[in-house]
């Protein structure tokens, strides 16, 4: 029930920022720092290095929509009074989503954004005996974020990303009256981008939303809705129609003369 | 017109300032104890508690904390909405025709069933109440620190406790003639009404007869209800392994008769018997070396309002002195026969060492113990000490004797008999606390001492027991016990003897009491008597406290 709470709210979240006609697709991996909000976070765990991967597509009109998945692990040691401690690990999983608006100069692309995390944390004691101390739970968090692209290539761009997110976990502690997990986040990374067009036209007859990949542009005023469905219900056929995007890249003379070739037809 | 726009707008801004400058005036609120969560509030919103009842508590308030308590769904009553500098007495409830007299007096609130607090709002609360009603002043300090939660410990029936050896040898000295005769040495002064000379003769007399003992002994002298003063006696038998960890015995030597306290007030049973009890333990205990020591006290002025015991338990908390347990004796003489009965009164602090009493009695005497946990029973001597924050039992016959507060409370109504088991009761347990020396075993392991260390992670939490003590000539190694109440049921948690004076304990919950003692093992397997006991304390989470009992927040640490 949890779960599909979750991916109906995020569907509906996400419905107007998928775009009919995406002009950018790209994937990014980065690392660099967690710097976490609660004092003692940092104390005991210092500032993890996390691991991040990302999708985001982009419209030429500089709506975006980025999903990732993040990878934090870190050893502590507890805190305490006479001065002796005990190893703790920190592991979590983070999956941000969110939709961002940016500009594409050319030779920067930057762009700002709001999400929300889907995050699965827990926290284990090293020490044999108290196993039963460890805690582990999901919890959804907030963000926003600041992304620059510095491109060096046609499709390869430097990346530098700041992500502030909340995670109030609602776990009472001995440290806290709310344990927050949440923090900033300062990435560096390589994204990899090429350009991309999806359509969906809607059958208006049956009401069922069919995915078409093809050269133009439906402007339907339903189209964002009509791609989620179409995402929904037709995940294979998108799955295909993505393996094809390759030869739709505009900046590809076959393609765009694939494209014009298709309009004609159509 | 520019002016007086100038004008008034400076007018209001004094008013501002004045409003803003002047302090929140403090209620005397009142806090039912129904609520789970109103123990975490307490603590969370450091209160200042003035009194522990037993099913609510009284505190001086502001008004944004009575807000935030309301906020969190306690049904705060104000029993005054500005304490300034009134002083607030609770009183025996005296019935509705008496109640009358105290309104016309002063102010009342019943708190609870035979419970009334009296203040008057002109003069000082205590000259305004009429003589005669039992009464104990509300401390004007925080008894906060000194609070503790129900534990959940079994009710009812206590375990009948071994007999030892020693303890019974001990109790045997205990002579119905001596109690007598002490009972009629008090008694012959007429009166003991704490303001007349005939009470300071009388402690006089508490105190040459401890003296004579051997025993180091001195007044306190105190002044109350304004104009009178007034002196406890105090004799020590000083510990052998722990010297500054005292236990208590004692009673008031004061007395009243609701017609004619300054002439004719014998109380033989209230109280000549619990100071005669406390100086026949005394006598017996003086010939005997003990771990810990032990303080005999006659307290004087309780009828007034517990002056005497007030005043010494401001002085031991202000020394810091160490005080194991109070073992206060008030009416423990008159009984109606077959009845055996005998109260053992305390507070949810002190439910260890009414256990421990009740335990005790069940094993040396022919009594049948009752042990309440009743923190509104406040109108005796121990009460003094739970509001300093020491353990303190009551220990008082269980009928209504029909002479009480008159001229007619002689030595003629007593039963010796059931008078002498209630004095085996009393001694039992300071004995068995205070632990005769034995021969044949090893020395008490003295300086037992420990230093908790915990361990906080984002979400939990654990500690652990430092222990140490001194080593012990003739020792082959040394047993340590564990226990979750205090002074009852240790486990034993080694097992095999350890060499070192050194122990730690790992890993420990946040949430329990644990308490320790250390053995010595002699080269026969014999062990020693206990050490005196390190308490490790509880701590409970920082969450949020809505309809959530304390500790449920916690999880238990492992354990070993």
């Amino acid at each position: 029930m949890r779960y599909k709470s979750l991916a109906l709210g995020l569907t509906l979240f996400l419905i107007p920022a998928l775009p009919a006609r995406a002009d950018r697709v790209g994937v990014s991996l980065a690392s660099g720092l967690f710097l976490p909000s609660m004092k003692e976070f940092r104390e005991i765990y210092g500032s993890p290095i996390p691991l991040a991967f990302a999708v985001s597509w982009t419209k030429t009109s500089g709506l975006g929509f980025s999903l990732g998945i993040e990878y934090v692990d870190k050893s502590g040691r507890t805190l305490g009074d006479g001065g002796e401690t005990l190893p703790l690990r920190f592991r979590m999983w983070t999956i941000p989503a969110a939709i961002s608006f940016g500009y594409d100069l050319g030779w920067i692309r930057y762009a700002a954004g709001l999400g929300v995390s889907f995050n699965s944390y827990k926290e284990t004691w090293e020490v044999a005996g108290l196993e039963n101390l460890s805690s582990s739970s999901r919890r959804v968090g907030y963000l926003a974020l600041l992304t620059v692209e510095v491109p060096f290539s046609s499709r390869f761009a430097a990346l530098a990303r700041v992500r502030y997110m909340t995670l109030s976990t609602n776990a009472s502690s001995f440290l806290a009256q709310i344990v927050n997990l949440g923090g900033t986040s300062l990435h560096i990374g390589v994204s990899y981008s090429f350009a991309a067009n999806i359509a969906v036209r809607v059958n208006p007859l049956r009401g069922i939303p069919r995915t078409l990949v093809r050269g133009g542009i439906e402007n339907s005023p339903l189209r964002g809705q009509a791609a989620v469905f179409a995402v929904l219900m037709n995940r294979k056929r998108v799955v295909s129609a993505l393996q094809g995007l390759q030869s739709l890249d505009p900046t590809d003379s076959k393609s765009v003369e694939l494209q014009r070739s298709r309009k004609e037809e159509s | 017109m520019r002016t007086a726009t100038f004008r008034g707008a400076a007018v209001l801004l004094s008013a501002a300032v004045i409003l803003v400058s002047v302090p929140q005036p403090r209620h005397l609120i009142k806090i039912p104890k129904a609520e789970p969560a109103v123990w975490v509030l307490l603590e969370r919103l450091q209160l200042d508690v003035a009194q522990e009842l037993q099913t609510c508590f009284l505190a001086r308030a502001t008004l944004d904390e009575v807000r935030a308590l309301r906020g969190k769904g306690v049904p705060v009553a104000v029993l005054d909405w500005n304490i300034g500098n009134k002083d607030y007495i609770l009183v025996r409830d005296p019935g509705l025709s008496r109640r009358a007299i105290l309104e016309r007096r002063g102010r009342i609130a019943v708190l609870e069933s035979g419970l009334v607090l009296f203040w008057s709002a002109e003069g000082p609360s205590a000259r305004s109440l009429p003589r005669g009603l039992s009464r104990k002043p509300l401390p004007t300090w925080s008894v906060l620190p000194y609070l503790r939660p129900p534990s959940a410990a079994p009710a009812g029936v206590v375990p009948r406790a071994e007999r030892d050896p020693v303890v019974e040898s001990i109790l045997a000295e205990i002579s119905a003639p001596k109690l007598r005769a002490a009972v009629q040495g008090l008694q012959d002064f007429k009166t003991r009404y704490a303001s007349t000379s005939q009470c300071e003769s009388a402690g006089a007399l508490i105190y040459d007869g401890l003296h004579g003992l051997g025993l180091p002994t001195e007044y306190q002298a105190f002044s109350f209800s304004g104009a009178y003063s007034s002196r406890n006696v105090i004799a020590e038998v000083r510990g052998v392994s722990y010297p500054d960890d005292i236990l208590i015995i004692g009673g008031h030597y004061d007395s009243y008769a609701q017609t004619s306290p300054e002439t004719s007030a014998p109380g033989a049973d209230d109280n000549a018997s619990g100071t005669a009890a406390a100086i026949e333990a005394a006598r017996i205990l003086a010939r005997h070396p003990l771990d810990f020591t032990v303080r005999f006290i006659a307290f004087s002025a309780e009828e007034w309002g517990l002056y005497g015991s007030k005043a010494y338990a401001a002085r031991v908390r202000s020394r810091n002195e160490r005080i194991v347990g109070v073992v206060n004796l008030d009416m423990i003489s008159y009984v109606k026969k077959p009845d055996t009965l005998v109260e053992i009164i305390v507070n949810e602090a002190s439910s260890w060492l009414g256990d421990k009493a009740a335990r005790a009695t069940s094993a040396y005497t022919t009594l049948v113990p009752r042990k309440t946990v009743n923190a509104s029973f406040v109108y005796s001597d121990h009460a003094s000490f739970w509001d300093a924050g020491y353990p303190a039992l009551l220990e008082i016959e269980a009928g209504d004797n029909p002479y009480y507060h008159k001229t007619t409370d002689t030595i003629d109504t007593l039963d010796f008999d059931f008078f002498t088991q209630t004095t085996r009761a009393a001694l039992a347990v300071l004995t068995e606390l205070a632990q005769p020396v034995r021969a044949g075993v090893p020395a008490t392991p003295a300086g037992f001492s420990g230093r908790v260390v915990t361990f906080y992670s984002l979400f939990n939490a654990a500690k652990k027991a430092n222990l140490s003590w001194n080593a012990v000539s003739g020792a082959t190694g040394y047993h340590l016990y564990r226990s979750g109440r205090s002074h009852l049921d240790y486990e034993r948690i080694t097992s095999s003897p350890v060499a070192a004076t050194t122990y730690s304990d790992a890993y420990l919950g946040m949430d329990s009491y644990y308490y320790y003692v250390v053995k010595a093992v002699g080269a026969d397997g014999r062990e020693s008597n206990p050490s005196r006991e390190f308490e490790v304390k509880p701590q409970g989470a920082l969450g949020d406290v809505s309809g959530v009992p304390r500790f449920a927040l916690i999880r238990n640490g492992g354990r070993p």
